[in-house]
């Protein structure tokens, strides 16, 4: 790895990504309206399992629209051409791109955490669920931002358009969101095997936390390990396919 | 300088570029000229190492781009079809990436950023995004960033394309001292007028083959025209 090409490619991705206010309005709609619903349904006993499910939805939509960008945009801008004529490998590019999409995932997650601490202490929540909580949820979630960021930067780099991505992208979003419904209603005994499994893992450590159980650190390390290995192979094949004439030349 | 050594490659069964052979000298201006479709964007894409040959192979400098890419663009600076741009950057910020990713930084980039700048009269629109570029200026930034490590050889893909009069001068005016500075440029273009004025050496090509290549004059004279545009038509016919 070079590691002066992904931080010159991160920290231009970075800074583009912030300059996308659209984009990053979209993006934070997601982190507001979760912590939201659960505040306006506290007095419903089971209010905070939805919970969950936004923080499974906001560390992928945090990275969708800078992945979409990143990638299917490069492609529909044709601006892929003149950065792959750069004496740099296409792993040291998707890799910079990678890391940005992480940065972007973990936002989302950070601030749909910050909702809801504010919603904990604005509501009679905080009588069930402690805000020491959220700092767990904070590490139970985290193996989700690489592994988030790589499938969608991966599923980006099939779309010729951000438009055609977007469309990608929506098939994607509802794997947390399903992940999310179904784990709540037909809750999967936790163990180190089902932990490992993105988003079911997540999930079930985040409902357990809801109920006050705080995860095993055996856990977390599954969790965390599946996810790297994962992410790793999404970074890796979306460099291959940066060494495909159609990927390149096929707008 | 830049070879190619019988250069094969096609697209779903059709040759696009078949047996090329040419070579582009240092402290040369080399044209690349054919009729839409004749193989010179694949051509130079090969040169880039942007696409692999089914056979034969480019040297860039020696170096052969399908087995060692990232050396070949080290030696090369490239302005092909793609002209995208990044709606969100400034021309500068543009620049500062692009030579960053060439290996350029602190003082020596800021000082080739402000030359480039005032060469191709960018200023004006140097800390503006580029968001809303005339088809000119996003000509005027690939043509930039395609030279901002000062490279040895240089693959110019129509670069007078959406060019304003001052402009088409300020790029002779580069192309120009390229060449004077011992770098080899290759360039396609359709503008005659243009190439028999700046080039050294054309090499014509048609249905991905050389047809001819030589000085513009000799090409002229070669097939008793009376300017290279009509020497082209009677080449590629």
């Amino acid at each position: 790895m070079n590691t002066r090409t992904w931080l010159v490619v991160f920290r231009k991705e970075v800074l583009d990504g912030m300059r996308d206010r659209r984009s990053l309005f979209s993006a934070m709609m997601f982190c507001w309206l979760g912590p939201l619903m659960v505040g306006l349904l506290w007095k419903q006993p089971t209010a905070l399992v939805l919970l969950p499910g936004f923080l499974l939805v906001t560390a992928f939509t945090g990275a969708m629209n800078i992945a979409n960008d990143s990638m299917a945009g490069e492609r529909e801008r044709g601006s892929l051409e003149p950065l792959l004529i750069n004496p740099l490998l296409p792993r040291d590019l998707v890799f910079g791109k990678w890391l940005a999409v992480c940065v972007f995932s973990l936002l989302g997650v950070v601030l749909t955490l910050l909702v809801a601490l504010a919603v904990l202490y604005s509501t009679p929540l905080h009588n069930r669920m402690p805000a020491s909580a959220l700092l767990w949820m904070l590490v139970v979630t985290l193996p989700l931002v690489p592994f988030a960021a790589g499938l969608d930067l991966l599923i980006c780099t099939f779309a010729r358009t951000p438009k055609e991505g977007n469309s990608y992208l929506g098939v994607v979003l509802l794997a947390p969101m399903l992940t999310g419904m179904l784990a709540e209603f037909y809750p999967v005994p936790l163990r180190a095997a089902v932990a490992a499994i993105p988003l079911l893992g997540q999930q079930r450590m985040l409902s357990a936390l809801t109920h006050g159980e705080i995860p095993h650190v055996a856990w977390l390390l599954a969790s965390g390990a599946c996810a790297a290995l994962l992410s790793a192979a999404a970074v890796a094949a979306t460099a291959r396919m940066l060494n495909h004439e159609k990927v390149v030349f096929g707008r | 300088m830049i070879q190619t050594n019988s250069l094969r490659k096609s697209f779903a069964g059709r040759p696009a570029v078949d047996g090329l052979t040419f070579s582009a000298e240092d402290g040369a201006i080399t044209g690349l000229v054919g009729p839409n479709g004749s193989g010179k964007t694949t051509t130079l894409r090969l040169i880039a190492g942007l696409l692999r040959p089914e056979s034969g192979r480019a040297l860039v400098s020696g170096v052969d781009p399908a087995q060692d890419p990232i050396g070949a663009r080290r030696r090369l600076g490239a302005l092909t079809d793609g002209l995208g741009s990044y709606p969100r950057l400034t021309t500068r910020e543009h620049l500062r990436y692009f030579g960053e990713l060439r290996g350029m930084r602190g003082p020596e980039l800021e000082r080739r950023i402000r030359f480039l700048l005032d060469l191709f009269d960018m200023e004006r629109i140097a800390d503006r995004r580029a968001l809303g570029f005339s088809q000119g200026e996003r000509m005027k930034l690939a043509l930039a960033r395609a030279v901002i490590n000062d490279p040895p050889n240089i693959v110019l893909d129509e670069p007078a394309n959406g060019l304003d009069v001052a402009s088409t001068r300020a790029l002779r005016t580069l192309i120009g001292s390229l060449r004077d500075a011992g770098k080899c440029v290759l360039l396609s273009s359709h503008l005659m007028a243009e190439v028999a004025a700046i080039c050294d050496t054309v090499v014509v090509v048609a249905r991905g083959k050389v047809v001819a290549q030589g000085p513009p004059d000799e090409l002229t004279s070669a097939t008793n025209a009376r300017n290279l545009e009509e020497a082209f038509v009677e080449l590629t016919a």
